[in-house]
């Protein structure tokens, strides 16, 4: 759960070449995603991308939604006190 | 108070006598007097000397600051200043006037641990602690806030009311301490420590409400600037108001002017993030606009094929033209005429050279016949052939056809003639009457004893008419 090490970075390549699994896009942290979703976005916006490519892109983008609004769903969270000694 | 008589046996002293045995006495019973209030009427003279009082609600007393001691001040006095005073009493004899001579002057409270604060921070800064290029970012999104603050008290309540607000589903883990007192500088280092190895939390806020210099003072000592600059996660100082500054304020990657401001800044609010994922997804789902370089590329290409396909089209249909123009040329009739010129003119040569040729000749005709052949496109000849013959064909059935609809016409019309052939009523059984050849229609055709003439199929009956009646 430490910031550090655990980070998984996934590129747009990789998204895009389906070497992304779904466990690996629900580990991304929310500004991780939000910036792969930006790419994504960006590049099926440039009409760039094949077609099969484009709707590859569309599926990962959607799937990135659905990780981003899960993180910033949940229920109102309560204090958690830390133990003492 | 004891009176010392002058030798002289006079119990009246000197005025200046009198002055010296009241200050003899003030240094025996206060060698050095302590006591604070607040510096009023304050003069700087020439010569450097301090002319002031101090008060307090009650009282005053005049005192007096040689320069030489003036100069050595930590601190500027003015009006109004609280300040703590070292002196001794004492009566000036040349006017008489009661003053405290003034040995040591500090600033109340306040001035003591200002000075010690800024030894410390000059310390913590040359040692690095402070160092700007250390200073990490904030994530962006926290998975968790940690908190290091008093569980007593507004300032936990108001950073959850904070927390919340922007984001609901925050999760918060407090590390308890005091805030303030003895000790509370090691307590607050520990709690920090403990959120930091928990790696619980992305980012830390260590946070205390506002308070005197001395309430503050836990946040100033060197083991909290060490804990926070430690800390391998970013940590956020909220402490005190506004105003106020720590050296954990220095100390911390972030600096908020209140624990609530610290608060604000770790979290993002969720509705804008909601908005901006909701944004990308309108403009993800937007195929419209994602698929338009596609369909234009598409248009663009179908309308190259069109372009490609109507000029081949045109170039099948000239060259069909052509060949059509070249078919249409070749009249195989006219060939055909040629060449059978060709063949008598050759055969007249023939009988010309005689039969004795007519080896050689044989071997000639042959050769013209194949030549013929080669000249005459036979299948094109079969084709014409063909074509004359299913015309002919169709000519024939078309013919035939009519024949046939005019023969089945002329058939039911003597049907039709038939139904009205009266010879064919009279086999039915119907018989017509007639009086001197005209049929009768009607009972006013005839009259009481008129011959009638009754025609039946097969003759007919001579009768006399004998009555009539409208009766049926």
């Amino acid at each position: 759960m430490a910031k550090a090490g655990k980070e998984t970075s996934v590129t747009l390549e990789a998204l895009v070449n389906g070497e992304v699994s779904e466990e690996q896009v629900s580990s991304l942290s929310f500004e991780q995603a939000l910036k792969l979703l930006e790419e994504v976005v960006t590049s099926v916006e440039s009409g760039t991308l094949p077609l099969d490519r484009a709707i590859g892109s569309y599926e990962h983008g959607t799937s990135l939604i659905k990780h981003l609004r899960k993180l910033l769903s949940g229920a109102e969270e309560k204090l958690r006190v830390l133990n003492q000694g | 108070m004891a009176i010392h008589a002058a030798k002289s046996g006079d119990p009246y002293l000197t005025v200046t006598e009198a002055t010296r045995q009241i200050n003899d006495t003030f240094e025996a019973q206060f060698p050095q007097l302590l006591f604070h209030g607040e510096i009023s009427q304050l003069t700087v003279a020439a010569s450097g000397h301090l002319y002031f009082s101090v008060k307090d609600q009650g009282a005053q007393l005049s005192c007096v600051m040689w320069a030489g001691m003036a100069r050595t001040l930590a601190f500027k006095p003015a009006q109004g200043v609280a300040v703590r005073v070292h002196g001794r009493p004492n009566v000036y004899a040349q006017t008489g006037r009661f003053q405290i001579v003034v040995s040591r002057l500090l600033e109340d409270g306040e001035g003591e641990l200002q000075r010690a604060f800024l030894e410390l921070k000059d310390r913590l800064q040359r040692e690095g602690f402070f160092s700007v290029e250390r200073k990490r970012p904030l994530p962006f999104l926290p998975r968790a806030v940690g908190l290091v603050t008093s569980r007593t008290g507004a300032v936990l309540h108001d950073m959850m009311v904070k927390l919340r607000e922007r984001f609901p589903s925050m999760v918060v883990y407090l590390s308890e301490t005091r805030v303030q007192g003895d000790g509370a500088a090691q307590e607050i280092a520990t709690a920090i420590r403990k959120l930091d190895e928990s790696h619980l939390v992305d980012v830390i806020i260590v946070a205390r409400g506002g308070g005197s210099l001395e309430d503050l003072w836990a946040f100033n000592e060197e083991a909290v600037v060490k804990a926070v600059f430690a800390s391998s996660i970013p940590v956020v100082s909220g402490v005190g108001h506004e105003t106020d500054t720590t050296l954990c304020d220095f100390a911390a990657d972030v600096r908020a002017p209140t624990p609530t401001a610290a608060a604000e800044m770790v979290v993002p609010k969720v509705t804008d993030l909601l908005q901006r994922v909701g944004e990308l997804e309108r403009r993800l789902r937007d195929f419209d606009r994602w698929l338009q370089p596609m369909t234009q590329r598409i248009d663009e290409l179908s309308l190259r094929l069109d372009t490609r396909a109507t000029a081949l089209l045109a170039e099948g249909r000239l060259r069909i033209t052509a060949a059509e123009a070249k078919v249409s040329s070749i009249r195989p009739d006219k060939v055909l005429e040629l060449l059978r010129g060709k063949i008598e003119l050759f055969h007249g040569r023939l009988y010309r050279v005689g039969m004795s040729s007519t080896d050689r000749a044989t071997i000639v005709v042959s050769q013209l016949r194949e030549r013929l052949r080669r000249a005459i496109p036979i299948e094109k000849i079969d084709s014409y052939r063909d074509l004359v013959e299913s015309l002919e064909g169709r000519l024939l059935v078309g013919m035939r056809r009519g024949v046939d609809d005019a023969k089945g016409h002329v058939l039911s019309l003597g049907l039709r003639l038939d139904s009205i052939n009266p010879q064919k009523v009279l086999e039915r059984g119907y018989s017509i009457v007639r009086v001197d050849g005209k049929p009768v229609r009607s009972i006013d055709d005839v009259c009481s004893g008129d011959g009638v003439e009754i025609s039946v199929v097969d003759g007919f009956i001579k009768g006399t008419v004998t009555g009539r009646s409208k009766e049926r």
